[in-house]
């Protein structure tokens, strides 16, 4: 496809668009044209640069600049698995020695912290309910059972609150480790 | 959020509501029996005693 044919098909395809953003855009493209040829490569790879031109046309529509739709398709040309990025290594590294793994530790840390208040509330609950068998809580029974009771229902909350902490920390983890992955091998443009 | 999650956090804090309202009733019943047991306890008795045993220390018994 030489550059105008893909001018022209391109101004078909934005007829939709105000005429002053069909004229902008227009005049973009041209630039992005010449300054393609300046640079030496032929019209061919310019129009192979930019993509087919119905999705340039739909991508202007969406409200995507140049610059973004063309970073778009080098990301979704770039070959998978081509390398890590140094960049993104660096990156991954010094943010988690000082930002993901001390939060990561402390979200870990009063999970379990919850998780021990939840087996002291248990056995302080069986040690009053002990101490009312075995009769040494002569005179104080119906306090006892009041607290009973008060400690149970403390210990649904805090288990709840255990059960729903370890779920979202387990998903939270996951995606924190792709988030990693994925800036480790593309960098945090990519 | 899941419904079951939702749920789970629902019966958490309705828990804690119902905690609070009897750790109040549990804090009331307490200080009422203490009271009563305050009240029955026989404070000239225990004194006495108390000072009865004293003396024996004193005096060496």
């Amino acid at each position: 496809m030489t550059k105008y044919e893909y001018l022209g098909e391109l101004e078909k395809r934005l007829e939709a668009l105000p005429h002053k953003d069909v004229c902008d855009i227009m005049d973009e493209i041209r630039n992005h044209f010449e300054e393609g040829i300046a640079s030496g490569k032929s019209e061919e790879e310019i129009c192979e640069s930019l993509g087919d031109v119905g999705e340039l046309a739909d991508s202007y529509k969406d409200g995507a600049t140049l610059p973004q739709i063309i970073s778009r398709r080098e990301k979704a040309n770039r070959p998978k698995n081509s390398g890590p990025d140094t960049q993104g290594i660096f990156f991954v590294i010094l943010f988690n020695l000082f930002v993901g793994l001390p939060a990561w530790l402390s979200v870990l840390g009063i999970l379990l912290g919850l998780a021990f208040v939840l087996l002291i509330l248990v056995s302080l609950i069986v040690f009053f309910i002990s101490s009312v068998f075995m009769g040494s809580a002569v005179g104080f029974v119906a306090s006892i059972v009041l607290l009973c009771i008060t400690l149970m229902l403390l210990s649904v909350l805090i288990f709840s609150l255990v059960v729903l902490g370890f779920k979202y920390f387990a998903k939270g983890t996951a995606a924190y480790i792709k988030w990693n992955r994925k800036v480790w091998f593309e960098g945090l443009e990519g | 959020m899941s419904k079951k999650d939702i749920g789970l956090l629902i019966t958490g804090i309705s828990s804690f509501v119902l905690a609070i309202i009897f750790a109040v009733i549990t804090l009331i019943v307490f200080s009422v029996q203490v009271t009563g047991a305050v009240a029955k306890t026989n404070w000239n008795h225990l004194w006495n005693q108390a000072r009865d045993n004293i003396e024996d220390i004193v005096d060496g018994k």
